[in-house]
């Protein structure tokens, strides 16, 4: 019979893993853009980083819903939950939304971020909308990881 | 608190103090010339012969300047090329500067050429020394590979394979010929193969049905391989010498950029006049200069003008509606730290309200409540706060530290109420601390680790706040503007129905006869907003169909009030990381000996990465609120910057 702690730690890991995945994807083309335009401008280091980063959130809203649900089972420092197959489940669903949405969104914010670059390099006084330009895609990570949390607060174990 | 008033300037002088004038307004720098009357006159000034000698001297200094940046000896570092520091300069030194960079151009130059054919000539030898290494084996002079009138030389680079053929063709063809073997790369040899030139066809078959071909030299070298080989080394060691000591000199340039850079900015001062001088009109004997200036700074420009002479005439009005003003935002000093986020999005329009304040107030609290933590807020803070006092950077950056250091206030007032102090580091105090523990909970007014949901509606509730207040700024506009109407039907309409919709929601949840007070105003406002959103059509039943219609504008807003949400996510986001810091920092902590380094130093990095990209995060999604949620309701950009003539400069600050 299979412990309801092996599917909650699916769900940790699909968090962790695929919003992970998403940002490594997205930082890297933003990185490819940025590498580019710093070639011909090195001046540009600090907005071009700036830019470079932005994508990298999704993978920390999936770590911290990974954590939460290490807090929740009492695995760091605590006593062990004992949960069943059910609840174990239930944290696997919860921990969906961000893991999902964290890998798409932080590949396309990854591709905005390029584009916003390349703004950037032909007109450097428009840093503050190239800025906003990738945040619009967070929004529905951080969407996501509200949801996740507030599924994870909702399952009593 | 607003957008500066400012007055359209027109002054009519003689020819013979347009120089004086000039000189004058620079000076002030509170005019900025514009050059939309052209009807007005005949002419434009014509640009003066020496803005063409400007710009050549301003490119060969740029050059210099290059120059050096390209052979320092020492990078500037990360910090200093981020955040440079100008040089700081009077007035008067400033405007006297004098300093004859032309022989130092001249020399510039000269290394740079003899730098470039340096590097042409070491490319050119290492290539030749590469081929020669190729064949170092080879023990014959180079020269003797060019034949004689009787005979021809072949060195050939045979794979093992081949070898036995080749010795078998050669003997077998009826030809005159001589051969030596030398070592090659790997298994390969190279022939040196001498035939009479009677042999040189059925040499080239051979050749042809083994497909070797004859190496041919990219340079008559003479002397055996070994031979031209050391003399290349040679060559290339003294090259190598001289350039050093090239680098070195070009190095020590160093010590004149501070020189090159103020001369550089001197002469885009100068050049900056004489371009403002093209913008100016003329007839035969007067000049006319137009302007956008402050009214408060105008008795400034007239009594600067007085000292120039008597032969000038200054009018002034008020901008005329449709004109495109120059706009500046006045605002107190601490509304001002955030003023770089409504030029980040764009001026306002002269006629339109100055959104800094508002944007100010709410932004302190927002990235407050992203960050979220009273620790990285002290941090946040105090490295602001210290870095706008000390370093000497522009004024912009630091007005833009300010800003984050303010930010760092929010998140320390919003931490102590969420008792978020480095996550929850302080519930694990030793307990000689515990005092601080104590503190720590006796401030903290919600819990949104462990209950969320007040929280959550706390964040919604701030932003249906900022999106009643952007409703509320666009109703004062329009009032303002003289079209009441739509002040009242298109905006105060909504702010009343979102209001009661408000008050009827909180009503149901707690007060049961506030709902019953607050329903009959839903009702009332919606039927209002039925009757009058469709009074543009003309047809009775599309009016009232597209009055209905409106209403779903409602799910525009519900979106808008949604996305505030980010707040609270943001905010539990940078606790919970620093949560995880300190619990992944206390897995080393049992460690023998080094463990507490160990606890410390893994909590540390994490702290850091969290607080640099929690600070991200917080920046660009308060602005993002601003920009996105609350400008959408009132603010209409457009305006353009002030900029007036003055002392223009890239690196140095005049005092």
């Amino acid at each position: 019979m299979i412990d309801g702690l092996a599917f909650a730690l699916l769900g940790s890991a699909l968090a962790i893993g695929l919003a992970g995945i998403g940002s490594a994807v997205g930082v890297g083309i933003a990185g490819e853009a940025g590498a580019g335009v710093l070639t011909e401008d090195p001046n540009k280091f600090g907005q071009i980083l700036l830019m470079q980063a932005l994508p990298g959130t999704q993978g920390i809203y999936g770590l911290l819903a990974g954590f939460w649900v290490l807090i929740k089972l009492g695995l760091f420092g605590g006593t062990p939950v004992d949960i069943d197959p059910a609840q174990g489940v239930q944290i696997l669903f919860a921990c969906l939304p961000i893991a999902i949405v964290g890998l798409l969104s932080g590949i396309f914010q990854g591709k905005t971020s390029a584009a916003s670059i390349g703004m950037i390099a032909r007109r450097p006084e428009e840093t503050g909308r190239a800025i906003i330009l990738p945040a619009m895609v967070e929004t529905y990570a951080v969407l996501a990881l509200l949801a996740t949390i507030l599924l994870l607060n909702s399952i009593q174990v | 608190m607003a957008i500066s008033e400012m007055e359209k300037v027109g002054i009519i002088a003689h020819h013979s103090l347009r120089k004086g004038i000039l000189d004058r307004l620079q000076d002030l720098g509170v005019l900025e010339i514009s050059e939309d009357e052209k009807e007005l006159f005949d002419e434009f000034v014509a640009p003066s012969g020496e803005l063409g000698e400007l710009e050549r001297r301003l490119g060969e200094l740029s050059y210099c300047l290059d120059f050096i940046g390209k052979y320092r000896s020492e990078k500037p570092g990360i910090v200093q090329s981020l955040f440079p520091s100008p040089i700081h300069m009077e007035k008067e030194d400033f405007l006297n500067c004098s300093f004859d960079y032309i022989p130092l151009y001249k020399t510039f130059l000269g290394w740079d050429e003899e730098l470039n054919n340096i590097r042409s000539n070491l490319n050119r030898l290492n290539s030749n020394l590469e081929f020669m290494k190729r064949i170092q084996s080879v023990k014959v002079s180079l020269e003797n590979l060019r034949g004689t009138l009787y005979t021809r030389s072949f060195l050939l680079e045979v794979p093992p394979e081949k070898k036995d053929v080749l010795e078998e063709k050669l003997k077998g063809k009826d030809l005159i010929w001589l051969g030596e073997e030398f070592p090659g790369k790997g298994k390969n040899t190279w022939w040196w193969v001498v035939i009479h030139k009677s042999g040189e066809e059925v040499m080239g078959e051979i050749l042809a049905e083994l497909s070797l071909s004859p190496l041919s030299l990219p340079h008559p070298f003479e002397g055996t391989p070994q031979e031209v080989i050391e003399d290349l080394e040679h060559r290339i060691s003294e090259l190598q010498e001289e350039q050093s000591k090239l680098l070195e000199k070009a190095a020590l340039q160093e010590k004149f950029e501070e020189e090159f850079k103020i001369l550089y900015d001197y002469y885009l001062s100068l050049w900056e006049r004489h371009q403002s001088e093209t913008k100016l009109l003329k007839t035969k004997e007067t000049c006319y200069i137009s302007g956008w200036v402050k009214k408060e700074d105008l008795p400034r420009v007239e009594e600067s003008l007085s000292q120039v002479g008597k032969e000038w005439v200054l009018y002034h009005r008020e901008p005329e509606e449709g004109e495109s003003v120059p706009v500046v935002l006045e605002n107190n000093a601490w509304v001002n730290n955030f003023a770089v986020l409504t030029h980040l999005y764009g001026l306002p329009n002269y006629t339109e309200i100055d959104p800094t304040p508002f944007v100010a107030g709410f932004f302190f609290f927002f990235f407050g409540m992203c960050l979220g933590d009273v620790i990285y807020g002290l941090i946040l803070a105090l490295f602001g706060f210290i870095a706008a006092a000390y370093l000497d950077v522009s004024d912009s950056t630091k007005t833009f530290m300010r800003m984050l250091a303010w930010g760092g206030v929010g998140a320390m007032l919003v931490g102590v109420c969420t008792g978020s102090w480095l996550g929850d580091l302080f519930d694990y105090l030793p307990s000689s601390l515990s005092f601080l523990t104590t503190l720590k909970n006796s401030l903290m007014v919600i819990d949104p680790l462990n209950n969320p949901l007040p929280m959550l509606i706390f964040s919604l509730g701030i932003g249906i706040f900022q999106i009643l207040i952007g409703i509320m700024l666009s109703t004062i506009k329009e009032w303002k503007r003289g079209h009441h109407a739509v002040a009242i039907m298109d905006h105060l309409s909504w702010f009343v129905f979102l209001v009661a919709i408000v008050l009827y929601i909180v009503g149901i949840a707690a007060l049961p006869l506030l709902a019953s007070v607050a329903l009959p105003v839903v009702i009332g406002s919606a039927i209002f907003l039925v009757a009058t959103q469709g009074r543009h059509q003309k047809n009775p039943i599309m009016k009232f169909l597209s009055g209905l219609m409106s209403l779903y504008g409602l799910v525009s807003y519900l979106g808008d009030t949604l996305s505030y949400s980010r707040l609270f996510a943001l905010g539990l986001s940078s606790t919970i990381i620093a949560i995880l810091a300190r619990t992944l920092g206390s897995l080393f902590g049992g460690y023998p000996y080094i463990g507490w380094l160990l606890a410390l130093m893994v909590a540390l990095v994490f702290h850091i990465f969290n607080l640099l990209m929690s600070g991200l995060g917080a920046f660009v999604h308060s602005a993002r609120l601003q920009y996105v949620e609350f400008f959408n309701k009132f603010y209409e950009d457009g305006g353009k910057n002030f900029k007036p003539f003055g002392y223009k400069t890239k690196y140095v600050k005049i005092s």
